[in-house]
Parts: C-alpha cells; sequence; structure tokens
C-alpha cells in the first residue's frame, strides 16, 4: 500500500493505492488519525483490494474524527470495493459517518 | 527460548479455538441432510457457521463473518456463538432473534471496532418452508426447480450501527431434491493465479452439476470445483461454506418429521 497526502486549505487528501489489509490498516488509520483539517477526503482510486479490516478500520477513524468535530470522506471507491461495503451495509450508515462520500 | 514457547502457546490457543468454533456433529433431520467445511487461511479467522434444531423442530442454520482475525475475531465468534445459541433456546422468530444478536453482540463488537455479517436461515422440515435473514452477508445460493438462484435481501451487518432494524426474513417452499448453499466470500473472492475470481457463477455451476448427490458429496464437489480453479493459489480469506440438502423420499420415508435432536 502506498499513500500520497496533499494538503489544501481546510482538507488534506490521502490518495492510497495497492491493497488494504489486516496487515497494513493500522499505517493508514495512524495516517488518517494525524491529519487536522476539517476534513480528510481518502481517495482510493488506486487500490486494487480491500478487506473487511479496512472497511472497519474507516468506519472507526470516521467515527473518532466525527467526535473531534472533522469529517472522515471517502471517495473514488472502485466499483468492485464498492459492491463489498454495500452488501456489508456500509452506506446505510453513510448518512451518519460519511456526509461527504459517495455511493456512486 | 521464553518467546518461542509463548509463540507456541498462542498458536495452540488459536488451534484450540478453531476447534471449538468448528461444529462437532452436525444435526440430523429425517427430511434434510446437511454438512459443512471451513478452511482458514491463516491460523485462525473470522468465519463461523452453526446448525441447530429449535424446540419447535425446525433446523436453524447460520453463517458469519466477523471482520478481522486471530484472537480477537476467534473470541467475538465465541460470543456470537454464545448468544446465537441462548436465543434460540426460548426464541424462534427471526427478527426476534437477530434484535437480540443487534443489541447483545452488536455492542461488543461495536467496542471492538468490528462488525459481523451474518446470515440465519430456518427450515421447518413438516412444510418444508426456509426463511432467511441477511445482516449484509453473501446471499445464499437456492437449487429449486432446475436452477441455482441467489436468495436474500441485504441488511446491515451486526455491529456497524446502534439502532439498526432487524433485516425482514424472505421465505420459499422447498422441494426434495432443493438444495441451499451458505458460504463466506473467501469462496466467490478466491482467486486462481491469474487472479481471477472464483465468482457466484462457477459456484451456481458446481451446485447445478452435484444437486442430485448428498449434501456432503455437494460440499465436495464445490470444493473439488474450488481447488481446481484455484491451482494451489495461497487464498488470503477464510473459506466456509455449509450445504442443506432436501431428501428425495426413499421407500415411504416420512418427511414431514419434527424429531428433536437437542
Amino acid at each position: 500500500m502506498e499513500v500520497q497526502r496533499e494538503q489544501l486549505d481546510s482538507r488534506t487528501i490521502l490518495r492510497v493505492s495497492g491493497e488494504l489489509d489486516f496487515s497494513n490498516v493500522d499505517d493508514l488509520q495512524e495516517q488518517i488519525e494525524t491529519q487536522h483539517t476539517r476534513t480528510v477526503e481518502v481517495d482510493l482510486s488506486g487500490l486494487a483490494f480491500m478487506d473487511s479490516s479496512g472497511m472497519g478500520m474507516l468506519l472507526n477513524v470516521a467515527r473518532k474524527l466525527a467526535s473531534r468535530g472533522q469529517v472522515l470522506s471517502v471517495t473514488n471507491i472502485p466499483v468492485e470495493i464498492r459492491e463489498s461495503m454495500a452488501l456489508v451495509g456500509f452506506f446505510h450508515i453513510l448518512g451518519d459517518l460519511f456526509p461527504e462520500s459517495r455511493a456512486e | 527460548m521464553a518467546t518461542a514457547v509463548g509463540f507456541q502457546s498462542d498458536l495452540s490457543t488459536l488451534q484450540d479455538l478453531q476447534d471449538l468454533l468448528t461444529p462437532k456433529c452436525l444435526p440430523q433431520l429425517e427430511g434434510a441432510d446437511i454438512d459443512g467445511a471451513s478452511i482458514p487461511a491463516g491460523a485462525i479467522g473470522g468465519d463461523y457457521f452453526d446448525a441447530r434444531v429449535a424446540r419447535s423442530g425446525a433446523l436453524f442454520m447460520c453463517m458469519a463473518d466477523v471482520m478481522g482475525k486471530g484472537l480477537r475475531a476467534a473470541l467475538l465468534s465465541l460470543s456470537l456463538r454464545s448468544a446465537f445459541r441462548s436465543v434460540l433456546c426460548y426464541e424462534e422468530r427471526h427478527c426476534g432473534i437477530m434484535n437480540v444478536l443487534n443489541q447483545v453482540v452488536g455492542e461488543e463488537l461495536r467496542r471492538a471496532g468490528a462488525f459481523a455479517t451474518f446470515c440465519l436461515l430456518s427450515f421447518e422440515p413438516g412444510a418444508r418452508s426456509l426463511a432467511c435473514t441477511n445482516a449484509g452477508h453473501c446471499p445464499p445460493l437456492i437449487y429449486s426447480n432446475g436452477h441455482a438462484t441467489y436468495f436474500g435481501g441485504a441488511g446491515q451487518a451486526l455491529g456497524l450501527s446502534e439502532n439498526c432494524p432487524a433485516p425482514v426474513a424472505e421465505t420459499a417452499r422447498l422441494a426434495p431434491g432443493n438444495v441451499v448453499v451458505l458460504y463466506t466470500d473467501g469462496l466467490v473472492e478466491a482467486r486462481n493465479p491469474p487472479g481471477e475470481k472464483f465468482g457466484k457463477e462457477r459456484l451456481q455451476h458446481a451446485v447445478e452439476e452435484s444437486v442430485a448427490l448428498r449434501a456432503t458429496e455437494i460440499r465436495d464437489a464445490i470444493l473439488s470445483r474450488l481447488f481446481s480453479f484455484t491451482d494451489g493459489q495461497e487464498q488470503r480469506d477464510d473459506i466456509t461454506l455449509a450445504v442443506l440438502k432436501i431428501k428425495v423420499k426413499e421407500g415411504g420415508a416420512r418427511l414431514g418429521g419434527s424429531e428433536r435432536a437437542t
């Protein structure tokens, strides 16, 4: 997994590529949590694989950021990964936790 | 040396837990036979399968995939199993079971920062009726009328949110010879050396080709097709499946039996 960081005014964009799974979720979680902009965008367009640990981490980190008054925005989710997330019911809670994320 | 011993005992604890999570003997019904298998990718994963006969005589099967791996996933799976088996002692309505699991296990999962997909099936042998409630799990496969199709709507996985409404149960009437397959995503997402997924269509074909067999043989036929596809490629996720086969009446065997097995 590789992460490229881009800082805009009130938004940090983390572009994630490669594979996100049980073995490296903690790395990405730490990188997201250490951003202090109002919005942290996690751009998944380059992600080839994500397991349930990755989904769980995004949920947990979204809750944590929300409690600090920040917003996690997950964008450009590849179709296959989005389908897995949809099956689990991830997007049912989208409105609560991912106000800026889009299922489509 | 101390580290090596510690590691060894951790590993054997995990193997003990995996053993505990595997049902030792599956209930036998007069009108249906069932079998399952679980192939962990590492020492232990979060897949869990169970089958019980409830007080009414209905068969309940469930399959879950708990997020993560190792000891934490195993303990959460055990907790899910205890809750499921306990609630089944007094509640057989799907919505009642799901509400308890959402409240009790859902809270534990959230505390652990995890979630679990869960699919509940019940089969009433007298009426040969099947009910399915799916909380974010892969849709079960049903073979009837000559075709294998995916069944059961999507609900939210356990532990995702506090006030999650129980998914609505879907029902179907089964006939002798029909087959139901529960599985985890590790099965359909297993890859061959070039990186293709086994996929839902290959699973459908494997079931369609083996429906005439008994549950154990159908399970083996699916696994054999899977293994010839994956061709030795190491898999990154656990693979679990369970097969329910409605028996074809043999020489006056009573299909409507509802003898208790527990």
